[in-house]
This record gives structure tokens, C-alpha cells and sequence, in this order.
């Protein structure tokens, strides 16, 4: 019976609880960002423009700014934000929010010219972990957003690994989720969520999500 | 003897890794250690050997290790985890909005059985290898994230050489290892060292211990199995102090930490452990 007062010892394993952790916000700097789907635009049709705002924490956040055009003689820009291709020239349009202005500059012509449709770059292990490969962000033929990763994508098997896109490198705050790794290796695919931009994100990562450590990242080519 | 500790959760072993160092029971005596192992980590070496934070997770395991002399050259061994958990802690913001639940397993861990056999016994010095079978009997993923552990799910063969040499009365001793863990499902093969000293000064074991695990990385780690990557290609060299006290010619008492100087893939905060022994 004397050695019973030992079993004090068991109470640890069977009754220790799970903690809580305190995970500070990664503050970013505020962006704002147009979003265009022309170079050029055929003098007589328009084209409208949206806007990306990313706040201090890094997510995205629906705001409503100025718009306005450095000539609107050439490019007319509604309060919506929708262009009208006056006459023949270029000129930028501007979007201002608080203090943060982002413009792009469109040529008004003989014909429509499109941006591009898709972005594409390849994956780099952090610490030491394999992530390797290429991906492409294009949409499908419903329109979806898609993120492929090629037939050369690998990664270190990890516990609870997901994807992510993100305006970081190392975090993945402020990104989205696009769901658990599918494969460590081979092509597979991931549907963005409804309302994502093609220039959302700069970075994709695969991060091992119940640790908080990122295992490897891409930035999609400029 | 750590195998649970040192693959499921890649701890760093603080308890009696040399299991007696080159000696073997005497014929029908016996050890038997009721112990206590546990780590709560928020820092990992990453596979470059960098620290870096993480989740904070812990890892408990209480178990029974025992000895027995089944002649003076062949030793039997047990270590057997009857109750180990692993927990994740929960991830919430300042402001008590949850990002993540976090997670809890409790079972059964895996065991090892052993035998060790006496190479030789001159004078001061003796000699003896050891076959370790590693039983997967834990849980290689559970909790509600199937994202922890109590066993790794694979069944490995630990072939190790212990040499030892007692000094004065047998008051000092020093022991040395090296062994060859050959592990199957893709995990790399392990080469393990260490060095053991300990001395009894007024009445209390003072041990000191250094231990190193080196992966050949001969396995795969982008192959999908059950197990993390938290218990493949694992290496640290650690430090594990440890002291033990004679209640009486049977009883004693024991409490030991483990740190690890480098490592990879290795849980990089101290482990600690505490035990009560019994020798029949």
C-alpha cells in the first residue's frame, strides 16, 4: 500500500487537458488593387472595373472608392466604376480609398484587347521540406476559378497539410483555405471560392495547418 | 526502451534509455519502473534544423518497464505504455474568436520487448547486445484530426552494444551504446549512440546522459501513410540529467529531464520524466 501514494503519476496522462493558444494577427500593410479584364479597349464599349482592398490583417474587404480618369475625354469612368472608351488614346484610370490609390492605364482603339487570363508559378520548400512543382490559376469552362498543380508537384508528407492562398510568403493570415492537400504528389486541382480574383493572392502555400508551419510556398509569376 | 517517446512524437528520451547499460539481470531478479514521461512543446527543429513555433502540442505517457533475469547471461525486457495521450492545444484569436478546436487522444502505446544477452564480464568491464521488437500496438492517428498518435503503425528491430564499466565499490559507472534500428513502412533506418555516466553521492544516483538518433534517410516521406512526418528521418542529440534515490534496498524514486541541443524534425522544448522503482 505504501507504493500507492506514487500513483500520482498516472494522473498525469490521464487527465491533462488541452490548452489554449493566443495566435496574434500578422498586421500587413492596407492594399488596394484594381482588378481589369482589358488592356484595350474598342473606343464605343465598355468594360468594368472592380477593386481589391485588403485591410490591416490582410483579408479582403469589400469597400466603395472614388473613381476617376486622368482624361476623360478618352476614358470616361462612372461612380460603379464602369469605363466607356470615348475616342482614341490612353489615359489612367484611378481608384482612391482613405489614403490608398492604385491606377491602371487602358488604351482606347480599334479593338478589344483582354488581360490575361491566368496566372501560373512554381513551389519551394521552407525549412528543409520538399515542395516542388508548378501550378496555374486559370478559369474552367464554367468560369470557376481553378488552381492546378502539375504533374511534377511533389511535397514532404506532413500532418494536416492544406493549401492556401495568401498575399504572404511565410503566413497564411488573411489568405484562403482551398482545402486539404489531395495527393503529395502528382496533378490535382483546387475550385477557388466565389468572388476571388484571378489577382487576389501572390502567393500559394502548403502549410501544415493543426502545427502552424508552412511547408513550402510559390509566387505567381508577375 | 523510449521507442514510443522518441518516434511517436519525436521526444527526446529522459528516461532509462541505456536500460541497465551492458549488464543483465542476475538469474530470477528483477526491475520493475512504474514512469512518467512528458513534453508540452510549442518549438519543432524543421528539418533544416531550425526552430521554429508551432501549435502547442503535449505528449503523456505512463508506463511500466521491467526487467527480469531469466538466467545470468539473458535478460527480459518490457516497456510497455498502457496509457499515453497526445493533445493539441485549441488556436484562438485576442479576442477569444476560435481559429482551430483543438484535439485529444488517449490509448494504448506501442511496446517493446527485448532481449538482452551478456557478451562478456572481465573484471570491471562488461558487454552486451540486445534485440528491441518494437509491437505498433498505439494509435498511429486519432483524435478528431486523426493528426495524433500513441504508436507510429509500423513494427521495427533494434539491435544494440552496451559496454560498461563500474569504478571503486561500484559508486561510479560509465556506459556506452550503439545501435542499429531497422524500421519498415517506408521509415529510414536509424543509427543510435549515446554515453552514460553516474555516480552515488550521499545516497542519490546523480546521471548524466547524452543520446543521439541519426537517420540514414533511406525512406520515403512523401509516401502517404498514416504517420507524420513527425516520426520519419527524426535526429537530435540530447541531454538528459537524471536522479534517482534509494529509498531502501527495494524501493527507489527517480526524476529526469531531456534537452536537446540540435535536432530535426524533433520536438525542440524539454521533456521530463518521474518514476518509481522496484528491484526484486
Amino acid at each position: 500500500m505504501r507504493s500507492l501514494k506514487y500513483l500520482w503519476v498516472l494522473s498525469i496522462s490521464a487527465f491533462s487537458c488541452i490548452g489554449v493558444d493566443i495566435v496574434e494577427e500578422e498586421m500587413f500593410e492596407t492594399e488596394l488593387r484594381i482588378v481589369t479584364e482589358v488592356e484595350a479597349l474598342k473606343v464605343g464599349e465598355t468594360t468594368t472595373l472592380s477593386i481589391l482592398y485588403f485591410n490591416e490583417t490582410g483579408e479582403q474587404v469589400v469597400v466603395s472608392p472614388i473613381w476617376t480618369s486622368t482624361d476623360s475625354d478618352i476614358l470616361d469612368v462612372s461612380n460603379d466604376g464602369l469605363v466607356t472608351a470615348v475616342s482614341m488614346g490612353s489615359a489612367y484610370i484611378k481608384a482612391s480609398f482613405e489614403n490608398l490609390t492604385d491606377s491602371v492605364m487602358i488604351a482606347a482603339g480599334d479593338e478589344t484587347v483582354l488581360t490575361e487570363t491566368s496566372r501560373k508559378g512554381t513551389f519551394k520548400g521552407r525549412n528543409n521540406y520538399t515542395v516542388a512543382g508548378d501550378f496555374t490559376l486559370a478559369p474552367n469552362n464554367d468560369g470557376d476559378l481553378v488552381l492546378s498543380f502539375g504533374s511534377n508537384f511533389t511535397a514532404s508528407n506532413g500532418p494536416g497539410l492544406f493549401v492556401y492562398l495568401s498575399n504572404s510568403d511565410n503566413s497564411v493570415s488573411g489568405g484562403i483555405e482551398l482545402g486539404a492537400l489531395k495527393s503529395n504528389s502528382g496533378e490535382q486541382s483546387y475550385t477557388l471560392p466565389m468572388g476571388t480574383e484571378l489577382n487576389s493572392y501572390d502567393f500559394v502555400i502548403i502549410y501544415c495547418k493543426p502545427f502552424g508551419v508552412p511547408f513550402g510556398y510559390g509566387k505567381f509569376e508577375e | 526502451m523510449k521507442r514510443v517517446a522518441v518516434i511517436v512524437l519525436v521526444l527526446i528520451s529522459v528516461a532509462p534509455t541505456f536500460a541497465g547499460g551492458g549488464w543483465t539481470q542476475e538469474k530470477g531478479k528483477s526491475y520493475w519502473k512504474l514512469g512518467q514521461y512528458f513534453i508540452i512543446a510549442n518549438n519543432y527543429y524543421t528539418p533544416s534544423g531550425d526552430i521554429v513555433d508551432i501549435t502547442t502540442t503535449g505528449f503523456y505517457s505512463t508506463s511500466i518497464y521491467g526487467e527480469y533475469g531469466i538466467s545470468s547471461k539473458l535478460t527480459a525486457i518490457i516497456n510497455l505504455p498502457f496509457l499515453v495521450r497526445g493533445t493539441l492545444n485549441r488556436l484562438e484569436r485576442p479576442d477569444g474568436t476560435l481559429i482551430e478546436e483543438g484535439d485529444e487522444l488517449t490509448s494504448f502505446g506501442d511496446v517493446d520487448l527485448a532481449l538482452k544477452y551478456g557478451l562478456f564480464k572481465k573484471g570491471p568491464y562488461v558487454g552486451s547486445v540486445s534485440l528491441t521488437l518494437g509491437l505498433p500496438l498505439g494509435n498511429p492517428s486519432g483524435g478528431r484530426t486523426q493528426l495524433l498518435q500513441t504508436g507510429d503503425g509500423e513494427f521495427n528491430q533494434m539491435i544494440t552494444f552496451d559496454v560498461s564499466r563500474s569504478f571503486g565499490k561500484g559508486n561510479v559507472y560509465a556506459s556506452a551504446l550503439m545501435g542499429f534500428n531497422n524500421r519498415t513502412e517506408n521509415f529510414s533506418d536509424e543509427f543510435r549512440y549515446g554515453v552514460e555516466f553516474g555516480a552515488k553521492v550521499k545516497g542519490f544516483w546523480l546521471i548524466n546522459r547524452i543520446y543521439g538518433v541519426q537517420s540514414f534517410n533511406n525512406g520515403d516521406d512523401t509516401i502517404i501513410v498514416n504517420n507524420s512526418i513527425f516520426s520519419n528521418n527524426i535526429e537530435y542529440l540530447s541531454y538528459s540529467p537524471e536522479i534517482a534515490y534509494d529509498i531502501n534496498d527495494k524501493f527507489g524514486v527517480s526524476v529526469g529531464a531531456g534537452f536537446a541541443f540540435s535536432g530535426r524534425r524533433v520536438l525542440a522544448d524539454p521533456a521530463y520524466s518521474a518514476g518509481i522503482y522496484l528491484k526484486l
